[in-house]
């Protein structure tokens, strides 16, 4: 079940067995929580980290408004909290996207395992730092590029980080997510979404229909995006 | 409360199917005001292909609403500074 979170750890370096055992030994049962419900609630202090094992949940801040900011969607294999070991208290929510299937990780076993798991803890360590990374480039997205480059940037992001985690077929990928939810992710009115989708659809370069994206042409996609997966650190070099 | 449609059109009309639940008119007509300067405000050299950019608002009579257009003149910037 923490298939997804070896799989991507060990495109980044050698995951021994014991680390394996180690990281299977942290987690409590799987549990499911609903789409719409809270994984981790704003301004709580989690005593545990949480797993993300299936689904899609995403990192949010809310606005005095109403309004709501998704600052990072995650996929299967992330440790959405891993930082609240430390900061202890949160200071977003992460909120379930779709139904998901999450587990829980005592932070007193977390602390543990940074005491006797040096490599095991650097490679954790370089997850939240890939997050920060993820942050940095939706940040730049949001404040520079085009509707068009944001949105392809965002395709090319998930496709590449479900493909590591083994949940893509070819060049297609299930993402069942409203175009409201598109619109908090990028900070785009869902119309502007609409109309992105129809320009993408229209180039024959991505399709989305009944939450599934094809990704028609990628060489195009990453032009559009001018996507570059180095943050995402993906190759195996020694932590 | 009522459902209004945010159709826009650049050449291609991008048809809203979705729709938004907005309280009355002048909530229409706001929200309308923010799609139009968020969709400009991103669509980089696409809207020179054109020169033009319409956010066309309907209610669910499919009854117009409201339009607001952006139309790029050339060649008449003396002309309008008299």
């Amino acid at each position: 079940m923490k298939q997804a979170l070896v799989d991507k750890l060990s495109r980044r370096d050698v995951v021994t067995a014991e680390e394996v055992r180690v990281l299977a030994d942290l987690l409590d049962p799987p549990r499911r929580v609903p789409a719409g419900a809270d994984i981790v609630t704003e301004h709580s202090r989690p005593n545990h980290s949480t797993l993300l094992m299936e689904g899609f949940a995403a990192r949010y801040t809310t606005l005095g408004d109403g309004g709501r900011q998704i600052t990072e969607i995650s996929v299967p294999g992330d440790f959405i909290d891993l930082h609240s070991l430390l900061m202890k208290q949160m200071d977003h929510g992460v909120v379930a996207l779709t139904d998901v299937v999450v587990a829980n990780a005592p932070h007193a076993k977390l602390r543990t395992v940074t005491e006797e798991q040096p490599h095991l803890t650097r490679l954790l360590w370089l997850d939240t730092i890939i997050d920060a990374a993820i942050h940095r480039q939706w940040l730049a997205a949001m404040g520079r590029r085009s509707g068009l480059g944001h949105f392809a940037h965002l395709i090319a992001e998930l496709y590449v980080r479900l493909q590591t985690v083994g949940r893509v077929e070819g060049l297609a990928f299930d993402l069942p997510l409203t175009q409201s939810v598109l619109g908090d992710a990028l900070g785009l009115s869902a119309v502007h979404v609409n109309r992105l989708l129809s320009e993408l659809r229209t180039d024959d370069v991505v399709t989305w229909s009944h939450g599934r994206v094809e990704i028609l042409d990628w060489d195009r996609l990453v032009a559009l995006a001018e996507f570059d997966p180095t943050y995402l650190r993906l190759h195996s070099e020694p932590v | 409360m009522p459902r209004y449609f945010f159709h826009t059109l650049d050449g291609a009309c991008i048809r809203d199917e979705e729709g938004e639940e907005l309280a009355n008119v002048h909530a229409a007509r706001s929200e309308a005001l923010a799609v139009f300067g968020e969709i400009l405000r991103y669509q980089g050299d696409e809207f020179w292909e054109t020169g033009k950019f319409s956010v066309i608002v309907t209610d669910a009579d499919r009854r117009s609403v409201v339009t607001l257009t952006a139309v790029a003149v050339e060649g008449q910037e003396e002309d309008a500074g008299r």
